[in-house]
Parts: C-alpha cells; sequence; structure tokens
C-alpha cells in the first residue's frame, strides 16, 4: 500500500505517515496545554507544499476532534468549567468581528502587517517571558498568593469594584460576570489581528487574570477551541471552499491519539511545570518569529493566507 | 443517399488504415504520448508521462508542457525600516501556467536566439510577458518575476530538463526521439497542453501538440465535487466527523484508562 495520500482540495500528494506524526505532536501539546496548535500545524503544512488558506482551514477542522477528545478527557476528570467558557467564548465571538473590522482599517491605511507583526512578537514575548519567571518563582517557593494577600494589585481592585459578580464553582473564584466577557472580547481581537486561534493567548489570561486552577482552564479552553474551530470550519467550507477533509481526517486520527496522551502526562504535571513547559513554547514561537523578521528569506514572494 | 455514398467511401479507408502495418502510421506523427489521461486517485504522487515521435533529421528538439493559464496573486516581503522582512501588500501576476515543464535535446541556447524562444513561448523568460501584463500594470511583477519562478521551481511546477530529448537518427533521414514528462506530486486537474518545437538554422516552429487530460478520480473526485458544490453541508459533516473521532476515542481511552486501573 502507498505511503502517499492525494488531497483532494489541496491538489497535492503527501506522506501519511509524516502527516500521521505531525497530527500526534500537535495533539499532544493541545490536551497538555489546552491550546489548539495551529500557530504550530500550518506553518508544518505550508512547509509541506499545502496553500496557506487549505492549510489553515483543514487545521482548524482537525483542531475540532482533538478539542472535543480533549474536552470530554477533561470532563470526566471534572476540569471543564462549562460556565466560564461558554462567557469566554460569547466575548471571544464578539472581539473577533471587532479585530477582523480593524485588521480592515489597517490594511487600508497600508500598516496592518507592520501592526501584526508588532503584535505577535510582543504578545508572545510578553505572556512567555511572564509566564516563565512567575512559574520559577513559584518553584522556588516565593508564592504568589502571598503577595497577593497582603496587598490587592491594581488588576484585582478593578475586578472587584466591576457588578454582577457570581460563583464559578468548578474554578473556585468569584467574578463579575463582565470579567470574561471582556477579557473575551480582548482575547478575540488579539487573536483575529494575529490569524490563530487564541489558545496560547487564553490559557495565561485565565490562569492569570481570571485566577482559575492550571488543571480547569487546559479543559476550559479546549471547550471554547472546539466551538470556535466548529465555526471557521464551517464558514471555510460554504464561502472559501477551502476545507480538505482527507487532510484534516488524517491529521486528527493523530491527533486525538495525541490529545489523549497529552491529558494523561497534564495529570500527572504540577501546575508550576505546565507553566514553565508552555512559557518556553511560547518564547520559542516568537523567537522563530522574529528570526523570520530578521533574515533574509529566499523566496520574496509567498502564497497568500494562513496564519 | 448521402449517408450511404459516405459510408462507402469511409469503410473501405478505415479498413486501408488498419491493415497497415502499425509501424508505418505510427512514424507519420512527429509527437505521441504513452498516456492521453493522467488520473489523480487516493494514491497519486507525481506521475511520468512517456512522448515520443519521428521528426525530419537535423531538428534539436524542446517538448513544453503546461498547465492550465491564470490569475496569480502572491504575497510581497520587503524590508522596512532597514532591519525587517514583512510582507508589504500583494503582487499580482496576469497569466501564469500552473505548470511549465521543458524537456530539451541540447542546451536551451543553442536551440535558437533568445526572441525566437520567447516568441514560440519556450524558456521561462518567455512566460515574463504574459506574467507581467495585468491590468492595471503592477510595476512589481516584472522586478519579482525571477521570484516567481524560484517559488514554482522550488514546488517542482516550473522545470527545464536540458538534454531531457534523447534522439536517436534513422538511415532513412528521419529522426525518433523521446522524453520523458516528470508531473510532481502537487498536480491540479484540468486540460494541459504538451508542445513538440523543432529548431534548426536559428530558426524554431511548432511541429505538433497533443492535450494532456489530468482529471481526479474515485473517491478524490467525489469529495472535491462534493466540496465545490455543497460547501455547507460538507463543512457541517466535517465537523460532525471530526467531533464524533474526538469523542470516540476519548471514550475508547476512557474505557482503556478505567481497564488499565
Amino acid at each position: 500500500m502507498s505511503l502517499w495520500i492525494y488531497l483532494p482540495v489541496a491538489g497535492n500528494s503527501v506522506n501519511l505517515l509524516v502527516l500521521l506524526g505531525m497530527g500526534g505532536l500537535v495533539g499532544f501539546l493541545s490536551g497538555l496545554f489546552g491550546v489548539g496548535g495551529g500557530f504550530l500545524m500550518t506553518p508544518l503544512l505550508i512547509m509541506m507544499g499545502i496553500e496557506p488558506t487549505i492549510a489553515a482551514a483543514s487545521d482548524a477542522n482537525q483542531i475540532v476532534a482533538a478539542s472535543a477528545s480533549g474536552t470530554y478527557a477533561h470532563y470526566r476528570a471534572g476540569s471543564v468549567d462549562f460556565k466560564m467558557g461558554v462567557l469566554l467564548l460569547v466575548g471571544g465571538v464578539a472581539g473577533g468581528s471587532v479585530g477582523v473590522l480593524l485588521i480592515r482599517v489597517l490594511r487600508g491605511l497600508g500598516q496592518a502587517d507592520l501592526f501584526i507583526s508588532a503584535t505577535y512578537v510582543v504578545m508572545l514575548g510578553g505572556i512567555g517571558t511572564y509566564m516563565l519567571l512567575d512559574s520559577l518563582k513559584e518553584l522556588r517557593g516565593k508564592g504568589r498568593e502571598y503577595v497577593t494577600e497582603t496587598r490587592p494589585s491594581v488588576w484585582a481592585r478593578l475586578a472587584s469594584a466591576l457588578p454582577w459578580r457570581t460563583d464559578f464553582p468548578r474554578s473556585r473564584v468569584n467574578h463579575s460576570v463582565l470579567m470574561p466577557l471582556l477579557l473575551g472580547i480582548l482575547v478575540g481581537v488579539l487573536s483575529a489581528i494575529m490569524g490563530v486561534g487564541g489558545g496560547f493567548i487564553m490559557v495565561p489570561v485565565m490562569v492569570y487574570l481570571l485566577r482559575m486552577p492550571m488543571h480547569v482552564v487546559v479543559g476550559t479552553s479546549l471547550f471554547q477551541i472546539l466551538f470556535t474551530c466548529a465555526n471557521v470550519t464551517v464558514l471555510q467550507a460554504a464561502v472559501n471552499h477551502t476545507v480538505d477533509f482527507v487532510l484534516a481526517l488524517v491529521l486528527l486520527i493523530g491527533s486525538v491519539i495525541g490529545a489523549q496522551l497529552g491529558t494523561h502526562v497534564n495529570k500527572r504535571l504540577k501546575a508550576e511545570q505546565l507553566k514553565i513547559l508552555m512559557a518556553v513554547i511560547v518564547l520559542a514561537v516568537m523567537a522563530k518569529m522574529l528570526m523570520g523578521f530578521l533574515i533574509t528569506p529566499e523566496i520574496l514572494v509567498s502564497y497568500a493566507g494562513g496564519h | 443517399m448521402r449517408v450511404d455514398a459516405a459510408n462507402k467511401l469511409i469503410l473501405p479507408l478505415v479498413c486501408l488504415c488498419w491493415m497497415m502495418p502499425a509501424g508505418l502510421v505510427r512514424a507519420q506523427s512527429p509527437l505521441r504520448l504513452g498516456s492521453q489521461t493522467v488520473p489523480l486517485g487516493m494514491f497519486f504522487h507525481g506521475s511520468t508521462v512517456h512522448a515520443d515521435g519521428t521528426v525530419p533529421a537535423g531538428y534539436q528538439l524542446a517538448v513544453v508542457c503546461t498547465g492550465p493559464t491564470g490569475e496569480l496573486k502572491l504575497k510581497r516581503k520587503e524590508r522596512v525600516l532597514g532591519l525587517l522582512w514583512l510582507t508589504r501588500g500583494e503582487v499580482t501576476f496576469a497569466r501564469v501556467p500552473s505548470l511549465y515543464i521543458v524537456d530539451t535535446s541540447a542546451e536551451m541556447d543553442q536551440l535558437a536566439p533568445q526572441s525566437t524562444l520567447d516568441r514560440l513561448g519556450v524558456g521561462y523568460s518567455s512566460l515574463e510577458a504574459d506574467a507581467t501584463d495585468a491590468t492595471p500594470r503592477d510595476r512589481r511583477a516584472s522586478e519579482l518575476f525571477p521570484e516567481l519562478v524560484r517559488l514554482k521551481e522550488r514546488e517542482k511546477l516550473f522545470a527545464v530538463h536540458q538534454h531531457g530529448v534523447r534522439l536517436q537518427e534513422r538511415p532513412t533521414g528521419l529522426v525518433d526521439w523521446s522524453a520523458d514528462i516528470r508531473l510532481p506530486a502537487k498536480l491540479l486537474p484540468g486540460e494541459y497542453n504538451v508542445r513538440l518545437y523543432g529548431f534548426r538554422a536559428g530558426t524554431g516552429e511548432l511541429l505538433d501538440s497533443r492535450l494532456l487530460n489530468v482529471r481526479q478520480v474515485g473517491a478524490v473526485a467525489a469529495i472535491h465535487v462534493f466540496a465545490k458544490n455543497r460547501g455547507l453541508f460538507y463543512g457541517i459533516g466535517a465537523v460532525l466527523i471530526a467531533v464524533a473521532v474526538g469523542l470516540l476515542t476519548g471514550v475508547a481511552f476512557g474505557r482503556g484508562a478505567k481497564g488499565g486501573h
């Protein structure tokens, strides 16, 4: 039997084992950290010769499977906060629409790509560095809780001033309903600008701004990504015809298995260890992007679309 | 009555052709393709189409295989602030073939002067005029045309194989030639064109051409048609299957974990 498979929509032939391996790796990261993995998978698919628009749309399709698998595993473990997830999702959808409009305005001004690139480097660099330093501090025993309990931060005071407070029992926090909605909008705007699912922005937001426990963060993030990517898949298939289901199917077979393994490892690691690993990956992606901006490209043109 | 008369003429002619030695019929054809159709099935991974024929002695040859032609928009990168390489808008190429593969019997510059090659459409530079003829004119298209060629070469969609055509002289003043046209794994369906050019004494001419039908077959064709014609249902189906596979794997792993404990 041939190890190569021809993709009907992409119009390209790819190696089955390589695709399964890529799906497994990204699924593992998805289950481990609660990220969709689009920021990793889409560039890999483009490197294999898949057109960027098809790579991004088909990747969204396979993330649906990985996040469904991961969400189910976390649901069984009792680590999905559905109430928080729905509020973040509603905010994310609204923020995504605002972000798309913002990009259109910036494209008109000819500054969109500079703005997107700067957002990427600042966001990834800022989040990665903060997570890394904070986790190292916690590992050394200087707990963040001690500092926050004695002197509430500006953020904590601002958050406590918002109306319509409610309990989120699964996350063991009490916040205003507006908090997850507003943060969802913020992440939605950034996701639309950066052209990614937003998992690696949402996870730090839930950990540091919503103060949710790390294990609930991962399950809740996957729950939200499931709906975001399902929406993207249907829209891309209906409007642009860019979803290659054969590509997505091979990737998702690898990714659902990887997601289960990732979830398994997630339960065995301490929250600080997870945060350090996540921080290292975010910083590595930032470093790769920065290098891409600094090193003269091999070819000065590329296909449009993708993340 | 007229139909009967025509039948009376055609039937003996067909019988005559059928009775002629196969070699005699084949000898008259300057260009033959080993296959008129390239099927894109589920396990397609590139293909080679054998081409051969017979031409009068004294010619150097070029076989040019081109895919469907269309507009191509690409992102272009420029240096910003003297430091960062960023995407700065798009460049539009008016007419670019999806595939362009040339096999020649000699070095390209020995076939004919550049102006002749450009006029006939042999070699990359012959594509530039069409590619940069966008309306409104995109001045960057000319600057970036070599980059377009490098991008397509990297995908094996553009290639020039000098000495890819083999010649074998016959004592009868004819030359048999053959070439293998290598089609890459990244191949879109459509009508492709294979043209044979002959060159002698600094001039060139089109000797023959054939159509090559590249088409999707079986499950590949069915999925492609469904994706194009029923996009919404295709998308919903893709999501439902993905969710089902995800949940089933979750259940399977969950049971496995229980059993293990």
